[in-house]
């Protein structure tokens, strides 16, 4: 697994994968009526390369703590460090997929996919094909002139996937990218995901509502608490890789399935006792 | 007071496909049967003795009025001048809000400074001080210009700076996470958000930049198809004040398509 194949020279194939730290990390909305404790002192080691997937109740924080590794937001107190080095703003390396799609309308899908490259010097030569080929991997094929009115909200969101994986990049933020897609394509999509993730070795985050979807991509899943924002318990995924559509059909697979609901419930109680 | 934003064009409505063409038709010919319409209404209630002739002249005498302000020329030096004016007002007003729409929308230190007094100018009625304006400008050109442009400004300087600024947190987070620089940010999400707010804003200008032009030349005017209908009215000459207001509505209308058309152009391309 995870031999560098990438075929033809982009310009970032020597980023290696990266690690991601977090030390006591909080985060507090100061709102004009109120101030929101989003997180409270976070802690998360990830190893270079993993996947690991963040779990957890609505508004416990976690788009929050992705958008905090993304440079996007600063923690009020604690720090995260990308390869040892404190986040202080979006790293080159990174690859966004936000919770919303976030296309430009006047942009066609194409010319969405490749924004990341016009950004950044201009499309190379093999840009565009990249393009297709990851709309293609969508199961969008033949979309690329389509405005994104014309497309619904999964396809919507599986063009922002496209584009955050245009770059590249040795760390992907993902937040619910495939959050509004129905069961099966879904799977599809995961398991385009982990191949892509195996073709091109990086860090992946990824957010999820979805119990099957994290224990079947990740190497570990955090498991979340709320009110506010915690880590109540990080659970490593003990199945074997490459993961093929058959391990979702195995007797493991759902075992490990139980146990990690079984967390999330005894996270979710444990924020119904009550504070100490 | 309401600062008069006009709805961004986001494109989002709905167009049946299927039946759009059938539907067009229908609809041309519906345009057609209200023309006839009104056309015979007109004609009727004009030569019927019900309305005086001295308020109302009948289509027929309208067109052949107009016909011969065209054959003997007569229109051209009037049609010029308003157009013109109007013309350089709407150009005049757009440079100057885009300018300040981009400059309130970039520096709030500015816009609330600035922008109260904007919005003061607004509440009284700007056609009030066309005699003034006069005074200050002469009789030529200059004082239409000025008024015209006066008119046009304000939905440009709101739209402009709504479109401007109205980006969501997550496309500006989008940028940040892309590295975009600050004029980067601009040229790929601020300018093509900013056309859908202002070009709306355009036709707007465009019909008050003519309403401008036209009071200019009613206040002290030697030409314009503003001072020929004071000009055709004081002298009874009705069918000729109608064919007058008829090139109006068709100067009117020029603009309008023209500003379509540069909307499809640049907005079909990015
Ligand atoms: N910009 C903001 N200003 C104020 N409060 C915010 C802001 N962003 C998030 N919050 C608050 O922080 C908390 C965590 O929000 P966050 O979006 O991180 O939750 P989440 O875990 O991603 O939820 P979901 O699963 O519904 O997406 C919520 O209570 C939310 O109201
Ligand atoms: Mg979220």
């Amino acid at each position: 697994m995870a031999t560098r194949t990438l075929a033809n020279g982009s310009r970032r194939d020597t980023t290696e994968p990266s690690a991601i730290t977090a030390r006591t990390v909080s985060k507090v909305f100061e709102g004009k009526r109120q101030r929101v404790s989003a997180l409270s002192e976070v802690d998360i080691d990830i190893e270079a390369g993993q996947f690991v997937s963040l779990i957890g109740p609505s508004g416990c924080g976690k788009s929050t703590l992705l958008k905090m590794i993304a440079g996007l937001l600063t923690p009020s107190s604690g720090t995260i460090a990308i390869d040892g080095d404190t986040v202080v703003e979006p790293l080159p390396q990174i690859g966004v997929a936000f919770q919303k799609p976030t296309l430009l309308r006047w942009r066609n899908v194409l010319d969405n996919i490749c924004l990341p490259l016009d950004l950044d010097g201009g499309r190379p030569a093999d840009g565009e094909t990249r393009a297709r080929e990851l709309l293609a991997m969508m199961g969008l094929a033949g979309f690329e002139k389509h405005y994104p009115k014309e497309l619904s909200g999964g396809m919507e969101q599986r063009v922002a996937i496209a584009r955050s994986l245009i770059t590249q990049p040795s760390l992907l933020l993902m937040d619910e990218p495939f959050g509004a897609l129905d069961e099966f394509t879904r799977e599809d999509l995961n398991d385009e995901l982990l191949r892509v993730w195996q073709h091109e070795p990086k860090t992946v985050v990824f957010v999820t509502h979805s119990i099957s979807e994290a224990v079947f991509l990740s190497d570990h899943v955090v498991v979340m608490s709320a009110r506010p924002g915690r880590i109540h318990a990080t659970v490593p995924v003990i199945l074997p890789r490459p993961r093929e559509r058959s391990l979702r059909n195995a007797p493991e697979f759902y075992d490990t399935i139980r146990h990690i609901r079984a967390v999330l419930d005894e996270a979710r109680l444990g924020e119904a006792g009550g504070e100490h | 007071m309401a600062t008069p934003v006009v709805a961004p064009d986001t494109g989002e409505t709905a167009r049946p496909s299927r039946s759009r063409s059938s539907a067009g038709t229908k609809s041309a010919v519906l345009a057609v049967l209200i023309f006839i319409v009104i056309v015979t209404g007109w004609q009727v209630l004009a030569t019927s003795g019900a309305v005086s002739p001295l308020l109302l002249a009948p289509p027929v005498d309208v067109l052949a009025a107009l016909g011969q302000m065209v054959s003997d020329g007569t229109l051209w030096p009037h049609l010029s001048a308003t157009v013109q004016e109007t013309v350089f007002g709407f150009l005049l007003a757009v440079a100057a809000a885009l300018v300040i729409g981009s400059a309130f929308a970039y520096s709030p230190i500015v816009r609330n400074a600035v922008y109260p007094y904007i919005l003061v100018s607004q509440t009284f009625p700007k056609v009030a001080i066309a005699p003034l304006i006069v005074a200050i400008f002469g009789y030529d050109l200059a004082p239409k210009v000025v008024l015209a442009a006066l008119l046009a400004f304000f939905p440009v300087l709101t739209n402009t700076m709504a479109g401007l600024t109205e980006v969501s947190d997550d496309e500006v987070n989008l940028f940040r996470s892309l590295r975009a620089s600050k004029w980067q940010e601009l040229r790929h999400l601020r300018i093509p958000n900013a056309l859908a707010f202002i070009f709306p804003a355009l036709n707007s200008a465009a019909v008050l930049a003519l309403i401008g032009a036209i009071v200019g030349e009613f206040v002290a005017s030697r030409t314009g198809i503003g001072y020929a209908i004071q000009q055709f009215t004081t002298t009874g000459e009705v069918a000729a004040t109608y064919a007058a207001l008829i090139v109006l509505s068709i100067v009117g209308l020029t603009f309008y398509g023209l500003l379509t058309l540069t909307e499809r152009l640049v907005r079909r391309n990015r």
